[in-house]
């Protein structure tokens, strides 16, 4: 993160106070954007200014007559494949460009409903397909903390805007570590919800067993306020669950006694890990263990092969999902076109992008007769494996391991190596196979201002837990 | 299936017309290559866990929804050593004292 901004319930803490009013934030926050976006572009859209100025002036009025709502006056960048009524929602593609919802996502609605005012769409790869942020149809995203590295992905544009100050809480989804990549690379916050905690509902499907709505945010805070309004049992998401998180942002600020704390690493998570990365978390579980915590080491084999089976499934998902994209419901179309079926090859040719269209491929591949068992069976059932280890480890420990095997990638580094990319993944695709939450937070910065992240995993519904275990990581390591 | 082989550009041709799509055939015959290679890791490691069933959705609906009551929650985290609930089912210490 930038040095410098500040987290939201920090701000709303200055509104209370009426040291700061949201329309004074607000031109703060198109400040910064002014200066970031013409080399970041972590923004595909944004929302017309005086429209803004008239949204955070009623936002002040609430504040002056005490009616404000938990989130009055935060300014909310959404992630470009979660539907939204003000803005188009472009999935990062030319299939939807210019396309504007008919409905808007529930999650947008509820933080809505709490007070969050939505200030533009952000960058992603395609369809949410890719962890660079590179495979845009609208250009990629820059890291801000080094503009020749990328900011992870897919939700790379809404892990920039929170880096420089561009918005004060962020949306993404995840569905193998795209949230967390980018909260690792930009030193912000990322939190994949356990399965079904988060509606799905008009979020742009890429894997829907996989995926989460995620919250993002600078700090962890602010990153559990938000979750907190986004969590929830919702009528139109029929895998949505009832679970209720009220008070969470407020109950993690209570703490957690190091000696009540066992922490698991998996080894097979930390293989292949730049070691400046390892060091830093050696140094973190030596003081925790140091304040009473027992660490140990453990074994996962199946974790060995979490990459090629969650890469299958997403593909499947993912052609499955993206074969409604026929040239006639949705924006892009092939004009010229003689026939129905060259319409739906040419504008399918034409508008979706290179790493979209080789998944839909390897999609078909592996669900396609003779070769369905082989692949997309045998990583269902690898899938089953990896969730009855983790549920089985996760009762006993909390699990701890590296965010990323390296630091953020430069420019263009992983883009002709597809599976260079893959390889980014390797420790955050575990929890969305397993349906587990997992959190990924900053512990310090390198002297070149990278960050050093850490990943924590839990049981279902332990999110309460993971805050509270990285709170008190941050605050050993700040005070070493 | 080991290898580069002249079939997975054959299989490129049949899956650009299951997929609806054109592409760079030389690219994608790499692509697909790579990526089956990747994949044929999953077969040798399914040997090894004979009667595995797959798993499609991460739990059934009817396990987790909803858990409104104290004792439906309690059903739902029942397999949780260290989740303590209340009577109501709220969570109270979401993590197990050592010892």
């Amino acid at each position: 993160m930038v040095p410098g901004q500040l987290p939201y319930w920090k701000t709303r803490q200055r509104y209370l106070e009426g040291s700061l009013k949201p329309s004074e934030h607000l031109e703060e926050i198109f400040e910064n954007i002014e200066k970031w976006e013409p080399v970041i572009n972590a923004y595909i859209s944004l929302r017309d200014k005086e429209e803004l100025r008239k949204a955070s002036k009623q936002a002040d009025k609430a504040y002056m007559q005490g009616t404000a709502r938990p989130l009055e006056g935060a300014f909310l960048a959404v992630k470009d494949n979660i539907m939204t009524i003000e803005l188009p929602t472009t999935a990062g593609s030319l299939m939807l460009k210019g396309f504007m919802p008919g409905y808007e996502a529930t999650v947008v609605k509820k933080l809505k409903n709490a007070g969050a005012i939505i200030i533009g769409k952000t960058n992603l790869d395609e369809y949410a397909m890719g962890s660079t942020t590179e495979y845009s149809a609208y250009g990629p995203t820059r890291n801000p903390l080094d503009p020749n590295r990328v900011p992870g992905g897919s939700s790379g544009g809404s892990g920039a805007v929170l880096a420089y100050g561009g918005a004060d809480l962020a949306l993404g989804s995840d569905t193998g570590g795209s949230v967390r990549l980018p909260a690792a690379y930009t030193g912000t916050i990322g939190l994949k919800p356990t399965y079904g905690t988060v509606s799905r509902y008009g979020l742009i499907p890429y894997a829907n067993s996989l995926e989460q709505i995620s919250p993002m945010a600078r700090d962890l805070i602010d990153t559990a306020l938000l979750f907190e309004y986004m969590a929830g049992k919702d009528p139109f998401d029929a895998t949505s669950v009832d679970y209720d998180y009220t008070g969470l942002s407020e109950r993690i600020r209570e703490g957690l006694d190091p000696s009540t704390l066992r922490i698991c690493l998996p080894q097979e998570l930390f293989e292949h890990t730049d070691p400046v990365i390892l060091k830093t978390l050696d140094r973190l579980y030596g003081k925790l263990e140091s304040q009473g915590a027992t660490v140990e080491e453990i074994k996962i084999p199946v974790l060995r092969h979490v990459l090629p089976a969650y890469y299958t499934i997403a593909f499947a998902e993912a052609a499955s999902n993206l074969a409604r994209y026929d040239g006639s419901l949705y924006p892009c179309r092939n004009q010229d076109a003689k026939s129905w079926e060259d319409n739906v090859i040419g504008a399918r040719t034409s508008c979706f992008g290179r790493e979209v269209k080789r998944r839909i491929l390897m999609g078909v591949y592996v669900l396609s007769e003779g070769y369905r068992d082989a692949y997309y069976v045998a990583a269902s059932k690898i899938r089953r494996l990896v969730k009855e280890a983790m549920l089985s480890a996760t009762r006993h420990c909390v699990i701890s391991s590296p965010a990323s095997p390296v630091f953020p990638p430069r420019l263009s580094e992983t883009l002709d190596d597809p599976l260079k990319m893959y390889a980014l993944d390797r420790m955050t695709v575990t929890a969305n196979l397993a349906g587990i939450p997992a959190l990924v937070h900053p512990l310090a910065y390198t002297e070149q201002g990278l960050p050093i992240p850490v990943q924590w995993m839990a049981h279902p519904f332990g999110e309460e837990l993971l805050f509270r275990v990285a709170l008190l990581a941050e605050k050993l390591i700040q005070n070493s | 299936m080991e290898g580069a082989t002249v079939n997975d550009c054959v299989e490129l041709e049949r899956l650009l017309g299951l997929a609806k799509l054109r592409i760079d055939k030389e690219e994608a015959c790499k692509y697909i290559r790579d990526v089956r290679l990747m994949m044929e890791d999953l077969r040798h490691v399914v040997e090894r866990y004979p009667g595995t069933e797959p798993l499609y959705y991460v739990w059934d609906i009817e396990e987790y929804s909803p858990p409104e009551t104290g004792e439906e929650r309690r059903l739902v985290l029942a397999n949780l050593e260290w989740i303590k609930l209340d009577e109501e089912g709220k969570v109270v210490l979401p993590w197990r004292p050592r010892g």
